[in-house]
């Protein structure tokens, strides 16, 4: 693992956006509102423009062609795995005072007549 | 007749803790939540069917103390949903730094991303990934971070996060693309590959 800003994008990536830009913008079609829509996605089903845009997008640009799996995966990763760690494997604790204060409030609500 | 003990409760007060600590990051806070927590289902025990664990009906009862509790904050209004973080830079809104004014992108969204190739089962199994998603969510500011976790962890509907997070069910779909291109881009800055 290192940890370095990552480059611009590949050159033929720049000199074709560079010229498409004026279309793709109008449009909403520029490689932002890909990315934008690639979320939304996960969260709400997008309409039958918004699903052309996506296509249309995909077509014509190999560097945003892999984001929508991206992000996918991601989601995958974070819904199955992005609790904290159990405490035994490097989450905060918690303290033994608050484990007594705890303890003791539970039996004190046991002692109750009717326990509620 | 319920067969939860205090001990059995207390073994998983553990849980109940980090599980409070990442949707809320106040130590202090987190304990109250534990407490009220495991009251409320010593109250409530004889309704646990064991038809589910007993730690699983717990993470049940403390999702609604969780979202009682910022609830309650979005009434105070102190707080600023889409506040950035002091000092750490990830806090700016992660598409103006990923793309320029025409909308296109300013660095390589795919170097350093191969990770990402690989097959979710595979990706869940490593363990030094999984840290560094924690990691990188940590790093989000706590609004943003809330509004996701509940979202994509605890899956709850787009209104209900966002309610709980004290934004429109509107505003949230703009945060949590925030959120998901802030955290894809923190794995890339850290390029963790296979």
């Amino acid at each position: 693992m290192t940890s370095s800003p990552p480059p611009p994008p590949p050159l033929s990536y720049r000199l074709m956006h560079a010229v498409m830009w004026p279309l793709l913008m109008p449009l909403r079609m520029s490689c932002r509102h890909f990315a934008r829509l690639c979320s939304e996605r996960l969260d709400r089903s997008l309409t039958f423009y918004e699903r052309v845009c996506l296509r249309m997008h995909r077509l014509i640009c190999g560097v945003c062609r892999p984001l929508p799996g991206q992000l996918e995966k991601l989601h995958h990763l974070v819904g199955c795995c992005g609790e904290p760690p159990a405490p035994e494997e490097g989450g905060a604790e918690l303290s033994s005072e608050a484990r007594t204060a705890i303890r003791e409030a539970l039996q004190n609500e046991t002692r109750k007549p009717d326990g509620a | 007749m319920s067969t939860i003990t205090i001990e059995a409760l207390m073994s998983e007060a553990p849980r109940l803790h980090a599980h409070a600590l990442n949707r809320l990051s106040d130590h202090h806070h987190a304990e109250d939540l534990v407490q009220e927590t495991l009251l409320t289902a010593w109250r409530k025990r004889d309704t646990f069917d064991g038809r589910s664990a007993l730690g699983t009906w717990l993470i049940g009862i403390m999702k609604f103390k969780i979202l009682d509790h910022h609830r309650a904050a979005v009434r105070t209004p102190s707080s600023n949903p889409a506040e950035p973080p002091a000092a750490d830079g990830w806090g700016t809104d992660p598409m103006d730094r990923l793309f320029d004014r025409h909308g296109s992108w300013k660095v390589d969204p795919n170097y350093g991303m191969e990770l990402l190739a690989e097959a979710p089962d595979t990706l869940s199994n490593r363990s030094e990934v999984l840290a560094w998603v924690r990691r990188c969510m940590e790093r989000l500011p706590e609004r943003l971070r809330l509004l996701f976790s509940m979202r994509e962890v605890d899956s709850m509907s787009v209104p209900e996060a966002a309610a709980a997070a004290g934004v429109t069910a509107g505003s949230a779909g703009v945060l949590l693309t925030r959120a998901r291109h802030q955290l894809r881009a923190c794995l890339q800055h850290h390029r963790i590959t296979p």
